[in-house]
């Protein structure tokens, strides 16, 4: 579904990223990607979902090479193809729960992005807060609530940063097993950028990320 | 202390320099309040030396002034009294000087007893310059006099050219000509008649009873003033003046206030983290809240440093425009240059100070509410913010309703009073706009989610979560434009007034008028002759006299016009019947005499008693006029001393012909002559000159609300850059970013536009129903530039657009993963 073909990425002038990297994701499968601090896992996810551009290599989506589109373009077909979960949340402060889940819909001009924001905000236990604003719920109910956003366009793929990254351990607990239960029923390629080993379990493939290449566990 | 010098340089010294833009656009923000302020402090300065330079400088305390016209004999009668000290004559009048090249210029010349009186600067320690003055056809010019004499000066005097040598010049910013009495006498051939006399009181005196005893000797038919009683009327427009000039300002300040409000705010939400963990360290609250003064006080000192050389800059096109109106519409002053001084520089120190402290007032209480744990958004919307808002309404509300209602009362019309009156309905409209401005989100929202689902939602959500900020920005626009607006109805309200009023009552060809300096209207005729010669030519289809003199009506002089009621056009606002006296407009204002009413005046010992029957228009001056029909006159006054001529032509193309014919047959007299469009335009631009600060005042308004409005989107800027990586990271792309803006723009931009338009209305019924029949006691018809507000509007909302614009434009290009990775 997602192949990356020579992908480099420079930090800074002489430091090197990544390396020439190469992966492919399969459909309906989970990846982990774990690595230390500072080893660009991060920055690779970016390339994936378009908001950074990649020094030199291609990826290519379903076929397309998508490392050329233009900024629109990109734009576009993140909004209907990828979902992104963020460590921070990344919740417009001035919206609420269901407004920020529904936004994407919204844009993509979905005519039912309310009533599909209220089921997948059930589907993910936070009915009963998805009129509050962001800064009003807990760190768990917003991340699950990120999720919901993530899905709501059905994209073929889910990104995840550091998705527990500011959680406790039992809500990074609840998170991830939610986020595997809905992928898997909806048959979604997951990509999870994690530095929590345990966690990472959970997921089909485990890749580590070292040296700026990707090795599989 | 130690603590927080050290935080000072070691935390805020170093945040401030991460974030050098906003700190730019803060003391940028606050500078241009303060420079507002300041180059109007200055002008204001200069407009009061200019008052206080042309008030009778040489008339000393103690002193009262008999006049005017006071007979020799009387003059005499006076000195003999035994508790005066000085009986001082005067002569004051209007000549024209010839300069080298042949053209003439009108001055004030002052005549003194020289010999027997030192004259504060008119007197010399030097012996030989004091005793050449007193020399025959000798005088004494101001240094500021702009004709190329050194030697000898040529004046017009009676139809004839006199001579006179220049003895010395005297250090004044107007221009005058000073004579001693005898040669005055002889030049002007006037012995048995003296302009004024100034009697100086001995000590033990008092001044009331001294007043009542000259006006036992001298009679009811002159008018004796002292010094204070001399001057109040230019006290009271000087007073005027001050208060429109402090008016503006203080406005100005407020709107400095509202910026860096908006600013301290922004930075101390940006924060709030910091503040946290610095608590979380250790640090107490209240040296928290020491710490976020003092930073806003070094804000403001920069500011005012910078303030300076701008507010400097501004004042001299300000003080232009100050002194050709003062030079329009008050008295004559030379134009003089604004100073800073050390004055001025305290002033603005204080007042960066006193702003820093208001703007700052936010947040230092958010510095003491801050907990360390606390992540929420400063400001946030939420239904306690909508009780709020609610209670702004109905404060809002009330005070306009309050302000509007006490202008009502008539008895308490006073400058001060109306001016407060004017301040607390600005307060009560900018009260309404957060709630207003809610209203008109919800509204855009409502209509244009169908076409522009998420875009209406994401500026909705905008305005709310920041709606004090957004209210802020609201407020300072609707402060500016409304200000704007209202001014430009009073304008074009009294602009076309006095058009329609001068068409209708300036019918003649041609207008020959006496001349005179602002100081003294009517002193001066035009010389018979030229009547005669008028009345005999063939070109002349009729001419009429206009006449003109200082009557005493309740202690203070006023004009009495004379003129034939039959032949002039006179535009009557009330009207009972043609006998009797006619009253102006402003007149009946002042002195609150109504038709009906017997005017009781006196000349010349006289006593005249006319009942009042109508009441004219007129915008030729403030002070105000009686009228009689021209044969009622000239029973009383001197028939052969008419002020102006009105001349009709059997064929009006003969006007330039004739008027030449009179320049050059009567070149040696005092006249001045003026065909019928020179007389309108003349007087037009005599308007537009006395309307010059506010047209200065009109441009401020419009430079401070492009200010408010570039100072939020500068901010937002900085702030919109998470917002855009969020948008841009859930898949919405540039141009949905741009229309969400815009939409929040365009949202902000109505309610400032709606709120200015009812602002700008409100002020501009005050200006022209109560404020301008307080200054100038005249009616004026309500004219409304809609042309102007829609341009106006217009161009601030495409102003604003293009602003809000920027921080979309400005972000696009940046890599915004960053900003998702900060909370």
């Amino acid at each position: 579904m997602l192949s990356l073909k020579k992908i480099s990425k420079e930090f800074v002038k002489s430091k090197t990223l990544l390396d020439e990297l190469n992966l492919e994701l399969s459909l309906g499968k989970s990846y982990a990607l774990v690595g230390s601090s500072g080893s660009g896992k991060s920055t690779l996810l970016n390339i994936i979902s378009g908001l950074e551009r990649a020094d030199k290599g291609e990826v290519i989506f379903d076929g397309q090479d998508i490392s050329n589109f233009s900024d629109s373009a990109m734009s576009n077909f993140r909004l209907l193809n990828i979902g992104i979960v963020f460590q921070f949340f990344n919740f417009l402060p001035s919206l609420t729960l269901l407004e920020n889940i529904s936004l994407p819909a919204q844009i993509a001009l979905n005519k039912n992005s309310k009533t599909k924001a209220l089921n997948l905000a059930k589907k993910l236990k936070i009915k009963n807060v998805v009129n509050k604003y962001p800064f009003q719920v807990s760190g768990g109910e917003l991340q699950r609530a990120a999720i919901a956003r993530a899905l709501i366009n059905d994209p073929k793929l889910l990104l995840a940063d550091e998705p527990t990254g500011n959680l406790d351990r039992s809500s990074s607990e609840q998170v991830m097993s939610l986020l595997n239960s809905i992928t898997k029923e909806i048959e979604l390629t997951t990509f999870i950028v994690s530095h929590d080993i345990e966690l990472a379990k959970d997921c089909d493939f485990v890749l580590e990320l070292f040296d700026g290449k990707v090795k599989r566990n | 202390m130690k603590e927080i010098f050290n935080l000072l340089y070691n935390y805020s010294f170093k945040f401030y320099r991460a974030n050098f833009l906003k700190i730019v656009i803060a003391i940028f923000s606050m500078a241009i309040g303060l420079a507002v302020f300041l180059s109007i402090k200055i002008s204001n300065d200069v407009a009061v030396r200019g008052f206080e330079s042309s008030f009778e400088n040489f008339i000393k305390e103690r002193t009262l002034r008999v006049g005017s016209n006071v007979t020799h004999d009387l003059f005499l009668k006076l000195k003999q009294s035994k508790y005066f000290k000085l009986v001082n004559p005067r002569y004051e009048k209007d000549v024209f000087a010839i300069k080298t090249n042949g053209d003439k210029k009108l001055f004030r010349l002052y005549a003194y007893d020289l010999l027997s009186e030192k004259v504060n600067s008119v007197s010399h320690k030097d012996k030989k310059k004091q005793n050449a003055l007193l020399q025959p056809g000798t005088c004494l010019i101001s240094s500021t006099f702009d004709l190329d004499f050194t030697d000898s000066i040529s004046l017009i005097i009676n139809s004839k050219i006199r001579k006179l040598k220049i003895s010395n010049k005297i250090e004044s910013e107007n221009s005058f000509i000073i004579l001693d009495i005898a040669n005055y006498q002889e030049l002007f051939e006037e012995f048995n008649q003296i302009d004024y006399i100034d009697i100086e009181i001995k000590k033990n005196i008092n001044l009331n009873f001294a007043k009542k005893e000259i006006e036992k000797i001298v009679g009811k038919a002159y008018v004796v003033n002292d010094k204070y009683e001399l001057v109040k009327h230019k006290l009271q427009l000087t007073k005027s003046f001050r208060l429109n000039l402090q008016f503006l300002s203080t406005i100005s300040l407020f709107i400095a206030i509202l910026l860096l409000y908006n600013l301290s705010t922004y930075l101390i939400v940006s924060r709030r983290k910091d503040i946290g963990t610095l608590i979380a360290l250790g640090l107490s609250k209240k040296k928290i809240a020491i710490l976020v003064l003092i930073e806003n006080i070094v804000l403001g000192l920069i500011s005012a440093i910078l303030a300076l050389p701008i507010g400097f800059l501004l004042s001299s096109f300000s003080i232009r425009f100050v002194n050709t109106t003062i030079n329009s519409l008050y008295t004559y002053t030379l134009p003089t240059s604004g100073s800073l001084g050390y004055e001025n520089l305290l002033i603005v120190f204080l007042l960066s100070i006193l702003v820093s402290l208001l703007g700052s007032l936010e947040s230092i209480f958010y510095s003491f509410k801050v907990e360390p744990y606390e992540n929420i958004r400063f400001f946030t919307y939420n239904l306690k913010y909508k009780k709020k808002i609610s209670i702004f309404f109905y404060i809002g509300v009330f005070l306009t309703l309050f302000s509007l209602s006490f202008m009502q009362v008539k008895y308490l019309n006073n400058n001060i009073w109306m001016f407060l009156m004017l301040f607390i309905l600005i307060l009560g409209i900018l009260f309404i706009c957060p709630s207003v401005l809610l209203l008109i989100s919800h509204l855009c929202k409502k209509f244009f989610s169908k076409i522009f689902s998420y875009h209406t939602l994401l500026a909705d959500a905008e305005i709310k979560i920041n709606i004090f900020r957004s209210s802020i920005v609201v407020m300072g626009v609707v402060l500016s434009l409304g200000m704007f607006f209202g001014l430009s109805v009073m304008i074009t309200s009294f602009r076309t007034t006095v058009v329609t009023w001068l068409n209708k009552v300036t019918p003649a060809d041609l207008y020959i008028s006496a001349p005179s300096t602002r100081e003294n209207k009517n002193d001066s005729y035009i010389s018979i002759q030229i009547f005669n010669f008028l009345e005999n030519n063939k070109k002349v289809k009729a001419v009429y006299p206009i006449y003109e003199s200082k009557v005493k009506f309740k202690d203070n002089f006023v004009n009495l016009q004379g003129f034939s009621f039959s032949q002039s056009s006179i535009n009557f606002l009330n009207y009972s019947n043609s006998n009797g006296a006619f009253i102006s407009e402003p007149f009946s204002n002042k002195h609150n005499v109504k038709i009906g009413d017997v005017l009781t005046f006196y000349y010349q010992s006289k006593k005249y008693e006319e009942k009042v029957g109508a009441i004219f228009q007129d915008y030729s001056s403030e002070e105000g006029s009686i009228a009689i029909d021209l044969k009622k006159y000239e029973q009383i006054f001197l028939k052969d001393k008419p002020r102006g001529l009105a001349v009709y032509l059997k064929d009006k193309s003969n006007t330039n012909v004739l008027s030449q014919i009179l320049k050059s047959e009567y070149s040696t007299y005092n006249f001045k002559i003026k065909n019928n469009k020179e007389l309108r335009n003349g007087a037009l631009k005599v308007f537009d000159e006395t309307f010059k600060i506010t047209y200065a005042m009109q441009i401020i308004s419009i430079f401070l609300s492009l200010a408010v409005v570039l100072n939020y989107f500068l901010i937002m800027y900085i702030e919109k850059r998470r917002q855009l990586a969020i948008l841009k990271a859930i898949g919405c792309d540039f141009r949905s970013s741009l229309v969400s803006t815009l939409f929040e723009c365009f949202t902000l931009s109505i309610t400032s536009i709606l709120m200015s338009f009812l602002l700008g209305f409100l002020l501009s019924y005050v200006l022209v129903f109560h404020v301008n029949k307080i200054f100038f006691g005249w009616s004026i018809e309500y004219n409304f530039p809609f042309k102007l507000w829609l341009y106006t509007a217009f161009l601030f909302i495409i102003f604003s657009s293009i602003t809000s614009l920027l921080p979309v434009l400005k972000n696009r290009n940046k890599n915004i993963t960053r900003y998702l990775r900060n909370v």
